[in-house]
């Protein structure tokens, strides 16, 4: 009976704690971390600062959703159709995509260009390891 | 007459993080109603539904667009 109310107690403090954290480390809403299968984690070329915040969202990120290791993700660098006021390169891109383990894909919703790619890098990411969409003709069997 | 197959429904959501007025909701847009608008109006959170067909399969996916993430550091150093 008392380890119940102890147990129970020590549920709320865990419950709350947890929530409190969340709520005020990485503000990601329980919309977006409930039964969400893949990320788009998104900077504009033409802001320094948004990419330099990535790492920390990306943290915050895997935080909110209890530190699991494989979380399915594409880096996508914004406006590249701001030629003229580009201040994170290609290059940097793909640098921060790589150390992250993801994907990297830069887009311009203005333009149309690589905005279906985003989505569909995503998904490819998601199913990598059911097999749904494999590119083989075979249907996917490791065996045959 | 062989069976007809009907193609594969698959449920999927989405979600797009990043720091504030990098185009999230413009890329969402772009994707999901083909539009693009250059005013400003930042979201507090808006889910979008939209069947994506790619490689025979079809993904009943909901798209949801945050807001952004603009307070990270601060509560990072509030936290310390």
């Amino acid at each position: 009976m008392y380890a119940g109310i102890l147990a129970s107690k020590c549920f709320v403090f865990v419950t709350t704690f947890a929530f409190l954290q969340k709520d005020d480390y990485s503000r990601l809403s329980r919309n977006a971390s409930v039964g969400v299968h893949g990320y788009v984690l998104v900077y504009s070329v033409a802001s320094r600062q948004s990419f330099e915040r990535i790492p920390n969202i990306n943290e915050a990120l895997l935080n909110a959703l209890g530190d699991a290791p494989d979380v399915p993700r594409v880096l996508v660098g914004s406006m590249k159709d701001l030629g003229d006021q580009r201040q994170v390169s290609s290059a940097e891109g793909s640098e921060l995509a790589a150390s992250l383990g993801v994907p990297y894909i830069e887009c311009s919703s203005k333009r149309n260009e690589n905005v279906a790619e985003v989505f569909h890098t995503l998904l490819k990411e998601i199913e990598k390891d059911d097999g749904l969409l494999s590119e083989g003709e075979s249907g996917g069997c490791a065996i045959c | 007459m062989p069976p007809r197959q009907d193609p594969q429904l698959v449920n999927r959501k989405l979600a797009l993080l990043g720091f504030a007025a990098v185009g999230k909701s413009s890329l969402t847009n772009a994707f999901v109603n083909g539009t693009f608008n250059e005013a400003y109006d930042p979201t507090i959170e808006n889910t979008h539904h939209k069947i994506i067909r790619f490689r025979k399969v079809h993904f009943a996916t909901d798209i949801v667009d945050t807001a952004g993430m603009v307070s990270c550091n601060v509560c990072r150093h509030s936290r310390k």
